[in-house]
């Protein structure tokens, strides 16, 4: 093998084949990971399992079950602009899609109360993500100028009731 | 010495194994290890290679049923092992194995495992301008000094074909280095 060695110019570390028997010999002795994860499935279960989903959807009325989000708490300034945004936005997809009758409820007539306990009852199973999916530049600009137009006050106020580590305000 | 046969035996016998593993791996380790180092050329990648392959092997040998020589199965195993190496790394590169070659040829000059000469360096750099077979024919032929039989055996090719391919790739070789004005 020194010849070899001679010959093509590569070379190895001192003493790398006295040590490489034992390292070789150690990684034998490692587990190895399992080579699949261990779940099975019923026999025949792909064979009919088109068949038991058809057979569901059309008892159900081919009605899609929509998986409720579960609601998140408001820890910081960003997501309570956010909660604010959506509510606006709620307000005007609703106000879009459902004109009431002689058309003078406005956003003052509802209080915000009573909005942020309708959200917070999860009566409305949309996040905001999901609501800004249903707005376009416009509504975004609208958005932008009302949020411009809360006063101190009434922040504070909306800061002071939902936020849930007050000592925030103290800034 | 621990005849081929006797090892095999040794080696399927499951009190015996893990002694007669040690033994296969301290008599086959450095040819091994320069079959796989004249593939891959870094010493750290023949590394890799050469546990992958000994681990290959002792996990199989209950399938190895002796219709080749013990010697020839661990060349097989360990030149695949090699291959599939270069091939998966180039993939994960987004590159071809020749791609990847010229990479790791690239890096010969500055490896602190490589104390070739200019005329080493640019050996290599002319056999990595080879098919991939010649380039196996003519590492072990070349390098690793098997005779036709033995390559015969372990490639699973015709005498003759391997005689045509080495003198092919020798032709091709001198050519190269030739034109790069160095004297094999």
């Amino acid at each position: 093998m020194e010849e070899n060695k001679n010959k093509s110019g590569f070379t190895v570390p001192e003493g790398y084949f006295e040590a490489l028997d034992a390292r070789v010999l150690a990684k034998l002795k490692e587990v190895p990971l399992p080579e699949n994860n261990g779940f099975t499935v019923p026999e025949g279960y792909f064979d009919a399992v088109e068949d038991t989903i058809l057979k569901t959807s059309k008892t159900a009325g081919w009605e899609v079950h929509v998986t409720k989000t579960p609601k998140q708490q408001n820890s910081t300034n960003k997501s309570i602009w956010y909660s604010i945004a959506g509510i606006a936005a709620v307000l005007a997809v609703v106000f879009t899609l459902y004109p009431f009758g002689n058309g003078t409820v406005s956003l003052e007539d509802i209080n915000s109360t009573s909005i942020s306990a309708y959200l917070e009852e999860g009566s409305l199973e949309l996040t905001p993500d999901e609501i800004a999916t249903y707005l376009n530049d416009e509504d975004f600009d609208a958005l932008m100028v009302a949020s411009e137009e809360i006063s101190e006050e009434n922040l504070s106020e909306y800061l002071y009731n939902n936020l849930d580590d007050n000592s925030l305000l103290i800034e | 010495m621990v005849q081929e046969k006797e090892l095999v035996e040794l080696l399927q016998a499951p009190s015996e194994k893990e002694e007669a593993f040690r033994i296969l791996v301290s008599t086959y380790k450095e040819r091994l290890y320069w079959h796989i180092r004249n593939i891959v050329k870094s010493h750290d990648d023949a590394d890799d290679v050469l546990q992958n392959t000994f681990i290959k092997v002792f996990r199989n040998i209950d399938k190895f049923k002796g219709d080749s020589k013990l010697y020839t199965w661990l060349y097989r195993i360990a030149t695949n092992e090699a291959i599939t190496y270069i091939k998966k790394r180039a993939k994960r590169q987004g590159i071809t194995s020749e791609e990847l070659q010229q990479q790791t040829l690239e890096r010969l000059e500055t490896d602190v495992y490589f104390e070739g000469d200019a005329i080493q360096l640019q050996l290599q750099k002319a056999i990595a301008t080879l098919p991939e077979k010649q380039q196996l024919i003519f590492n072990m032929k070349y390098f690793e000094e098997h005779t036709y039989e033995e390559l015969s055996d372990i490639l699973d090719t015709t005498v003759g074909g391997l005689k045509s391919s080495y003198h092919i790739a020798v032709k091709k070789i001198k050519a190269h280095l030739q034109t790069n004005e160095t004297i094999l």
